[in-house]
């Protein structure tokens, strides 16, 4: 008999302490502003050894202490595993009240977002003048969908073309300044086993598309490229497959044969850093990677223009990469809402876009430059050409995520020469012309 | 013939101990070391790889949250499994099979199929906020090959020695508790260590239920320090060896009685 | 059976089982089920669509050979993990000196998280530096030097090979309680006959575990159809989906390209295909038959 109370009594605590320790308090939406009030804030800017993890872990620390009675409560998930986060918050109603996000595109799956009316609507915030006057027009445009703003700039990014000096000066190759003079370079580096692009395969890297989206660029007009992936226009045309042709012949087999195993950042330190590659064109998100010790090597030059092609100035894929959002249930609550609006604020501001700046990263705020002694002169110059350079939108945007999935194990492929230029547009018009 | 046995079991064994001894070797020295040369002993015997790790990560909390979300999670498991397996195994009556075969019907379920509902179950029930509430979860996903296993296992306990007892004047409650459950630590201890393993191996529920920094468990700690540290196998090693010396330590002390206790008495089918 | 009668309330010693697993597993399941023949994103409300996604579902190349790859492991699993499980443990049964060192050695490997052996590996299948590369070089096989996680004809089997390897040492301890059972007798008479080892084996070793063996199988097989977490770890897929599996394919259709009725169709049929398999060896003739206890012989041969 004892042992059936000790029996029940376990089952009883078992339970209650599983239960208990579900439903334990969480926020309050107090009556009061001076009672305690709980952030949650989703990001992957924290995880450990992300660049930007000390710079949020201080600029968190400055704003509670700012604001005793407001705690924030984190929720973490490294790189684009927040997209797996977040999605499943909106499907179940548990949006956070702040997170960082990609841009408000369908790519993003952002439509679905803002149609199912949790995510909160930013545009008075926006309006502010301290707030609005620290952004340039091209970043509001892009935090703007259907007339209304739903989150606040945070990151840049921009794709430079980076090559290291030192292994063409040793090679004695010219700098790839012109595009046959790229050509060229990309075939007389394989000759000497040098490998010619630092790539990442990985598709949950996303990133092997960015050569490219470079030469549709070039030789189609970004709107035109924008236009093929949108399934307006035909693959099968003789000038795409002209530019597809090009891109294989500087492509095929010039990447790292692991590529597939490594992600962006193993890819640098592995190939780039130790100068077995010679160029790399990624999102200027990964320029911390590149070991300082051997920055100076490093230099960003234009990408070129291709003769014959649509585009003739040196543009440049450029945008927002990361924006605050705020959820419209926490904007409505009349203690949080306020409170949320200042954290907003406080974290986008001048002085912690200068923050940000210093750990190498681009960021939208006007006339913020990172302090050149903690970054390198390389970051000054991909910020000065960045700032320079006509804009080009990133192509990504007219794809759906359905096909990113599709997309790039099918750019893998390509590049390890599985297809020829007509295979290739094959294959791409079967994906995504209508 | 007794050469050739010891010389694959001897290779065996290399193969199972040479992964870590080189991980453990590299943890010790610095990437350019490892990048440079390969080597199974270190050029010097370093812990800042160590160091960083513990400083720059939560691979230490994470280690013990996921221990206590593990552990919970058994004792929830034998909480339900046993007393329920006891009378699927001891007992005729009308629903014994059905209620057998409702349980057993999902032993083919991989848990990763069932992630979004069980999301959107925890959030309207309000569970998502409690540290461990990820346990019911677990528990559950073992119930049915647990309830497989103990069922086996109980029905094999002779019927003697039960009817020694109830000629005694036993409840069923102490058959249960002082016959049936001794008898049948044979297989507690499989399904222990079964369950123990698909727990403490889990990634993506740990993932999305868990993503709180102070909450994460090891599995999800390690996975993000692999995408963060790619940068760095001496890193990345240290955090492997980390990840796995507590198990390491933890089974020096039990494995005697881990293996005795799976080794008595065969797996009846 | 027991010699106990049975009362309505013990009902009450199943009710914690039943009520956990029907809240939090049972009841996703039918929502998943149901959610199958709809469309939906995610954030609005699902679109029925009758069978349709089931349709596609037999004309989507990955999946397909998705199912190829895990038949393929499966079948692998069962020849390594069971297969060399019980050899060892045939090795092992003899109590033969260091035998405690070789099991404790063993089923190491088994209790390791998932994660950092897929760490180790991955580390380990580095082209240049990891071991298994420099190892191949040294003992003269340095053309089979791969990148083994990004080719993609061997980055399945790479995939793969962390959590084969990793069980056999949990076999050889389940085996190993199944041969402690078998009298020695039986061993020392098949000596006396004159059995080589091989013989033996066959003859006494094998047929005398097959109960075992059938649990083992199954095991090991419904392990290969569920596992998630290695792949994803591994390879992601990739490269190029060539080492997808349905687990991994379902996750990425409904956590990434956000069609969830597709992938809790995918999920359906590994719930199907698992059990038909599992069905399969679990009614399977030579099986059927040893569903009761091996019969327990004396020294003689006759059965007790």
């Amino acid at each position: 008999m004892r042992t059936k109370r000790i029996f029940t009594a376990a089952v009883a605590v078992v339970t209650v302490i599983t239960m208990a320790a579900g439903c334990s308090s969480s926020n309050s939406s107090a009556k009061n502003s001076s009672a305690p009030i709980t952030l949650n804030f989703a990001t992957n800017l924290i995880g450990s050894g992300a660049s930007t993890s000390a710079v949020s872990e201080q600029l968190i620390k400055e704003f509670e202490a700012k604001y005793p009675n407001v705690h924030i409560e984190l929720q973490t998930a490294a790189g684009t595993a927040l997209q797996s986060l977040i999605q499943l918050s909106f499907s179940s109603d548990n949006v956070p009240d702040v997170f960082n996000f990609w841009r408000p595109q369908p790519a993003f799956n952002m439509d679905k977002y803002i149609a199912s009316g949790k995510l909160g609507d930013l545009s008075s915030l926006a309006a502010e003048p301290s707030v609005k006057d620290l952004f340039d027009q091209s970043a509001w445009t892009t935090a703007t969908v259907d007339g209304k703003v739903w989150g606040i700039p945070l990151e840049s990014f921009s794709v430079p073309f980076i090559v290291n000096t030192k292994v063409f000066a040793e090679a004695g190759l010219p700098l790839p300044t012109t595009w046959d003079t790229l050509v060229s370079d990309v075939a007389a580096l394989k000759a000497k086993g040098i490998i010619p692009w630092m790539v990442s395969q990985m598709p949950a890297e996303q990133s092997n598309e960015r050569l490219l989206d470079y030469v549709l660029d070039r030789e189609l007009g970004n709107q035109k490229a924008l236009d093929l992936y949108a399934g307006k226009v035909s693959f099968k045309s003789p000038e795409v497959e002209k530019a597809l042709a090009d891109y294989l012949s500087i492509s095929v087999n010039a990447g790292p044969s692991d590529a597939s195993a490594l992600t962006n950042n193993a890819a640098i330190a592995k190939y780039f850093n130790t100068g077995q590659a010679a160029m790399m064109l990624t999102n200027s998100g990964y320029l911390p990677a590149i070991d300082k010790a051997v920055a100076s090597d490093m230099k960003v030059i234009p990408f070129p223009t291709i003769p014959g092609g649509a585009q003739t100035t040196a543009n440049m894929e450029k945008d927002l990469t990361a924006l605050m959002y705020a959820s419209a249930k926490g904007l409505a609550d009349p203690n949080k809402g306020p409170v949320i609006k200042d954290f907003l604020k406080f974290f986008t501001s001048h002085e912690a876009q200068t923050l940000l700046a210093n750990q190498s990263i681009l960021v939208p705020a006007i006339g913020v430059k990172g302090d050149p002694a903690s970054t390198s002169t390389l970051f000054v110059d991909v910020q000065a050409q960045s700032a320079a350079a006509p804009g080009d939108k990133w192509l990504g945007n007219a794809r759906t995520p359905s096909q990113q999935q599709v997309f790039y194990p099918l750019v893998a492929q390509a590049w390890t020469g599985a297809f020829t230029a007509t295979q290739f547009a094959d294959q791409l018009e079967s994906m995504f012309h209508k | 013939m007794i050469l050739i046995s010891y010389a694959v079991l001897i290779i065996n064994s290399g193969s199972s101990l040479i992964p870590i001894l080189w991980t453990l070797s590299n943890s010790s020295r610095s990437n350019t070391q490892i990048f440079s040369r390969f080597s199974l002993i270190p050029e010097q015997v370093s812990f800042s790889n160590y160091a960083s790790m513990f400083a720059n990560s939560n691979i230490w909390s994470s280690f013990l949250n996921s221990a206590v979300i593990t552990g919970l999670s058994l004792l929830l498991l034998l909480v339900c499994v046993l007393p329920c397996a006891f009378i699927l195994a001891r007992f005729k009556f009308r629903f014994s099979s059905t209620i057998y075969t409702f349980f057993l019907l999902s032993i083919f379920v991989p848990n990763i199929v069932l992630l979004q509902a069980v999301y959107q179950l925890f959030s309207s029930m309000g569970l998502l906020n409690g540290r461990y509430s990820i346990s019911l979860v677990y528990a559950a996903g073992q119930i049915p090959f647990c309830i497989f296993l103990m069922v086996a296992y109980m029905r094999e306990v002779p019927a003697s020695v039960e009817e020694a007892a109830i000629i005694d004047g036993a409840s069923v409650w102490r058959i249960f508790t002082l016959i049936m459950v001794p008898m049948s630590r044979n297989g507690i201890v499989t399904i222990l260590i079964l369950s123990f393993v698909s727990i403490w191996n889990d990634y993506i529920y740990a993932l999305v239920f868990l993503p709180q920094p102070d909450r994460q468990t090891l599995t999800v700690a390690l996975a993000s320090a692999k995408a963060e540290y790619a940068v760095s196998y001496g890193l990345l090693s240290a955090a492997a060896i980390m990840a796995i010396v507590p198990v390491f330590v933890f089974y020096l002390f039990t494995k005697n009685s881990l293996m005795s206790g799976m080794a008595e008495g065969a797996v009846k089918g | 059976m027991g010699a106990m009668k049975f009362r309505p309330r013990l009902l009450f010693f199943i009710a914690p089982a039943a009520t956990l697993y029907t809240i939090f597993f049972v009841y996703p399941l039918i929502l998943t089920f149901l959610r199958s023949f709809t469309t939906w994103d995610g954030i609005s409300a699902p679109v029925f669509n009758g069978i349709a996604n089931y349709i596609e579902m037999f004309h989507d190349s990955v999946f397909l050979t998705g199912i190829v790859r895990i038949l393929i492991w499966a079948a692998l699993a069962v020849v390594i993990k069971v297969g060399l499980g019980l050899v060892f443990a045939a090795m092992l049964r003899g109590r033969i000196r260091g035998y405690k060192f070789f099991t404790s050695v063993f089923f190491f490997p088994v209790v390791i998280s998932s994660s950092a052996m897929c760490l180790v590996f991955s580390l380990m299948y580095d082209k240049d530096i990891g071991i298994i590369n420099q190892f191949l070089d040294g003992i003269g096989l340095g053309f089979l030097q791969q990148s083994w996680l990004s080719n993609p004809n061997t980055a399945f089997f790479a995939a793969i090979a962390v959590p084969i390897y990793q069980d056999i040492g949990f076999f050889l301890i389940i085996f190993l309680a199944a041969l402690q059972g078998i009298p020695n007798e039986l061993y020392e008479s098949a000596w006396i006959d004159g059995a080589n080892s091989i013989q033996v084996f066959l003859r006494v070793t094998l047929p005398l575990s097959l109960g075992t063996l059938r649990v083992c199988v199954i095991l090991a097989v419904t392990s290969a159809f569920k596992t998630f977490d290695y792949i994803f770890l591994l390879t992601g897929g990739g490269p190029a989906n060539s080492s997808q599996v349905p687990a991994t394919w379902m996750y990425q259709q409904t956590f990434q390209a956000f069609r969830y009725g597709y992938g809790d169709a995918i999920a359906m049929l590994i719930f199907v295909l698992s059990f038909a398999v599992s069905g399969l060896v679990m009614g399977s003739r030579s099986m059927g038959n040893l569903r009761q206890r091996p019969k327990r012989m004396d020294a003689e041969g006759a059965t007790l």
